[in-house]
Order: C-alpha cells, then structure tokens, then sequence
C-alpha cells in the first residue's frame, strides 16, 4: 500500500460526506447532550453538582455521540464499497482494500472527533462547571482516545463481517462496551470503555466521587494514565492491523452468481 | 537483466468454490500476449476468472500468475492491470473525475499526477465536457466510458474489460471496437469477456470458451470451427417441402435421427460429424429444388454452441 491512496480514498469520502443526511446527523448528534444538560439544569432543582455534570457529560458525549458517530461512519466502510459496487475497482489495485479502509477511518474518526469537541465546548459553555479549562481538555483528549480507539474496533468488525456490519457492531457496543465493562472482573479490563472510564476518573473527578470508588476495585486503576493511554493506542493499532490483514486475505462476495 | 516471461496469464488446474457453488472448476491454461475474447454465457464463471486474475479472489484450489507472479502474494503487478468490471456503477454524487482522481491516486500516483492522468483518460474516451458532473447523471454509456477511463488511466499492460459493450448504442459500439483495436495494435493484451460471441469477434478472431465454471474450448474462429465440424451437431430446416430431404437423410450413414414435426414443415436433424452435414445438406438442397426457409445449427446460436462443446468436454461424443 502506498502513502496517496488512504489519501485520495479520504479526500473523496470527505467531499462525498457533506451529504444533507451527514450533516444532519452530525448536527443532531452534536446538540443532543447540549440539549440533554440544558433540560437537567433547567427541570432540576438544585441542579446537579459539576461532578455529576462532568459525569453526565462523558456518558453522553464519549459514549453515546462519539461511539454512535462512528458506529454509522467507520463501521461500513468496507460493505459500502461492495454495496455500492466500487468494491472491485478498488480491491484490483495494489493495497486498495487498505486504502478504502484506512482512508475511511480517517474521515469517519475525524467527524466524530469534531462533534465530539463541539458538544465539550457547548458544555462547558452551558454547565456551570468548576474549572471548565480541565473539563475541556481532559474531554478533548478521551474524545480522540474514544475515537481513534472504537473508530478501529469497529472499522475491524466492518473488515470482518461483510453483511449486516453495523448490527454486530452495535450487538458489540451494547454487550462488550455496555454490559461487560460494568462487570466487577478482570474481563471488563479489555473492554475499552473502562480505559476511558479510569482516564476520566485520574483527568477529571475527584477521588472520593462514588465512580472513583467503583473503579478502584479494578486492578489496573492505580496504574499511571499514560498506560492507559498506550494500551489505547495498543488497541487501536491491534484492531486496525487485524482489519488490514483480512482485507489483504480477500475473498469478499461482491457478484457470487457469476 | 531478467528475461520477461513470455506468458501474461497462467492458470494451474485453477478451481474457485463459493461454498458449495463452482465458480470455476479446474482451470488450466496459458495466455501469450495478445488479444483475447472470453466467451460465455451469464453464469458460465467469467466474473470469478476476472476476480482471480486481478486477486480480488482466491483459489480455492490451484495456482495463478500473471506476468509472471501470483497477484495475491505481490499486488505489485495490479500496477500493470486494468480492469473495467461489468457491475454497474452506483455512485449519484460523485463526479467522474473524483472518482477517477481517487483510484489513481489509490494505484500509487500522487494527487497532481492523478489527476492530470485521469482528465487524459477521460478525455480519450469521450467524457471532456461531462467529466465534472455527478456520475448518477450520466446515461448508461457515459458510465461504461467512465468505467473504460479508469481501466486504462494508469497505461496498464493488460487490460480486462467485462461485458463493456453493455449499454452502448452503435456509435458507442463502433468507438469502443476503434479503441479496442488501437489498444491490441499497441502491443497490449486485451481480455474481452462477453456473452456475445459477434461482439468479440469485431474486436479478435482468439477465443477462450468459458460455461459452467469450466473451458471449453480455446483457439482462433476457424479453430472452433474445425472442432464444431468434427462433432456431433443438430439441425433444425424449415421450409414447405424440407420433408423431401428425408429420403436422401435416411440413406446417410452420418445421420443418427431424424424428426419431422406433425405439419411436415420442420425436419430436425441429428448427425454424428457436422462438416458431413452441412457439405451434403447445401448439395441436395440445391440439386432437389427444395425451399429452405430458416436453418437453425451451432454456428448460428451461441447456446447450442456451448451445448456441444460441453458434450464433447464429457466425453458424450467423440
């Protein structure tokens, strides 16, 4: 694979993207913890504290906007190509499955990175927050994490299941980052969200919030943040060169009656 | 300094499973440079072949070079290839000088080299003025146009162009005969899959034929024809008095049956060499007056064809 192709793969989907449909979810998905925050403060008397705010916060805005962004924009980046039959065309050139792939991510985690940084700074600017300066930053940094992380998960399920991709993402999302990173064991280590969960407990909440507390019964929390962040990193690589080796295998079905 | 080898395509005893489902079943042959047609029904296996040649598929069994090399394990020689699927293509909002743009790019060429390649390309196969606007504007023949361009914007070496005659309306036809012409006369080497046998033979007289995942038969029109002449044909006459043939048929050791329909104006014949048929079939014709109003054999229908030459790939006839 060369360098100009995950770059001319990127360049089209990103003029393609700024279709009314995108730019409509975007908008909608951006608002939506704006929104959310400003009925809490709004309905609820006395408002919540910051810290459940900031909590409130992460939830919506790493969990629910960031990860649904790129659920709808990096995890078909493969079927769409087979779907909109320009599968072929690229998979007859030399490291053109991995371009798609690569190119695709790039603009699917920077949507998602961008939605995700407006609804921070639409926060900050509508919550009455403690140090809003803090908030923002550590928000900005798991946005990216978040991004970069679930972007390559489920771009490696895209890679992975040529049919109904976005269903087993989303059955990926509910199972692994919903219901197991609650689980009280050494399984919901693996699981993303509980990476981010930890960072955002060292960044952002203060060490007696109840969170904290729960965190703490997992091993790894006293572990420095740059761990973290590295095994976030370690993920993102992992998933995305397991997503670029099965491409590289072939074999997608794209006309199999002939 | 290496040799170049002298083969473009080899196939080694190539077989491709979609699970259950032959795509294509033990293929073995090799391809010189030159100018190909690969005939086949629909369904016969041409789109699997493609997808092997180019390394969008894997064998499941067998082995394939092209120029040299197994295009799965070094893509590299993809750089020499291009392809112009038949799929249609589906994109409303992209305009084909993007699109072109991006393959190009995505074929190792940088963002101005892309470009100016693919407006070259473009503009060779007739789409200057409309290479700006959405693709989902475009009539049937500009898209295969379009699906020409990027084939050949890169100046592959060999080119694999599927069922591009779809679409096009004579004058369509006519250019895409004049380009295919000028590609094979520059040294090139051209495979030209279609379901039309007439469409191929304007373009070569070298033949690969593909049904049912399997080859049937390679070699020049006059090549097939000399096999069809050893085989065993059918034969349909239609005419007032085809019924007076009978007599002279029933006399023939080469006949093997005969059927005369209820209204005496069909007479169906069966013959064990199709050359002996039709050199004595056109002589009593003539020496017996007898009126002839549509023959139907192989030659004329690219089905029966294939029905024989399948026969004979079986080993039902000799």
């Amino acid at each position: 694979m060369n360098l100009w192709g995950p770059i001319g793969v990127a360049i089209l989907e990103l003029k393609r993207s700024f279709s009314p449909f995108r730019i409509g979810t975007w908008v909608l998905m951006t608002a939506f913890p704006l929104l959310l925050i400003q009925l809490l403060l709004m309905r609820i008397s006395p408002p919540p504290s910051a810290e459940a705010l900031e909590a409130i916060a992460f939830f919506l805005i790493i969990r629910v906007v960031t990860v649904m962004g790129l659920l709808l924009w990096a995890t078909p980046a493969i079927s769409s190509e087979i779907e909109g039959r320009t599968w072929l065309y690229m998979a007859t050139r030399p490291g053109g499955g991995q371009s798609v792939l690569l190119g695709k991510y790039l603009v699917a985690i920077g949507w998602a990175i961008s939605s995700g940084f407006l609804a921070v700074l639409g926060v900050a600017w509508l919550a009455p927050l403690e140090d809003k300066g803090v908030f923002c930053l550590s928000m900005m940094g798991l946005v990216v994490l978040a991004s970069m992380t679930f972007g390559a998960t489920l771009s490696l399920i895209g890679a992975l299941v040529q049919r109904r991709a976005m269903v087993v993402g989303m059955i990926y999302l509910v199972v692994v980052e919903g219901v197991l990173s609650a689980v009280p064991a050494t399984l919901s280590e693996l699981t993303v969200t509980l990476r981010l969960q930890i960072l955002e407990s060292q960044w952002l909440l203060s060490p007696d919030s109840p969170l904290v507390e729960s965190l703490k019964t997992h091993s790894t929390f006293s572990l420095p943040s740059i761990v973290h962040v590295m095994i976030l990193l370690a993920y993102t690589a992992v998933a995305l060169g397991l997503a670029l080796w099965r491409i590289r295998v072939g074999g997608y079905l794209t006309d199999p009656e002939d | 300094m290496s040799q170049a080898p002298s083969a473009v395509i080899e196939l080694n005893h190539v077989t491709r499973l979609y699970n259950t489902v032959i795509g294509v079943n033990d293929l073995h042959l090799t391809i010189p440079q030159g100018s190909y047609g690969l005939v086949g029904p629909n369904g016969a296996g041409k789109s699997t072949l493609i997808g092997l040649l180019t390394g969008a598929l894997q064998p499941t069994r067998g082995e394939v070079r092209v120029f040299g090399v197994n295009p799965l394990k070094e893509p590299r020689v993809l750089r020499r290839i291009g392809i112009c699927p038949a799929s249609e293509l589906l994109l409303p909002r992209t305009p084909a000088i993007d699109w072109v743009t991006e393959l190009m790019m995505v074929g190792g060429f940088s963002l101005a080299e892309a470009r100016a390649r693919s407006i070259e390309a473009l503009r060779y196969t007739g789409m200057a003025d409309a290479m700006h606007l959405p693709i989902g504007s475009y009539s049937l023949g500009m898209r295969q146009r379009v699906k020409l361009a990027q084939a050949i914007a890169h100046d592959p070496d060999l080119l694999i162009l599927d069922e591009p005659f779809n679409g096009l309306d004579p004058v369509g036809r006519f250019e895409m005969n004049q380009f295919l012409r000028q590609w094979t006369g520059r040294g090139k080497t051209l495979i030209l899959a279609s379901h039309v046998l007439a469409e191929v033979e304007m373009v070569t007289d070298a033949f690969l034929l593909i049904y049912g995942g399997r080859l049937l038969a390679q070699g020049t029109t006059e090549e097939l024809r000399r096999i069809v002449a050893d085989l065993p044909q059918q034969m349909t006459l239609s005419g007032p008095d085809v019924a007076r043939l009978s007599g002279r048929l029933a006399a023939a050791p080469w006949v093997e049956s005969m059927q005369l329909s209820a209204d005496r104006q069909s007479l169906r014949i069966e013959a064990r060499h199709a050359d002996e048929l039709l050199t004595q079939l056109n002589r009593w014709i003539i020496e017996d007056h007898i009126t002839v109003t549509k023959m139907v054999g192989a030659e004329g229908d690219l089905s029966s064809l294939f029905d024989i030459l399948t026969r004979r790939h079986r080993g039902y006839a000799r």
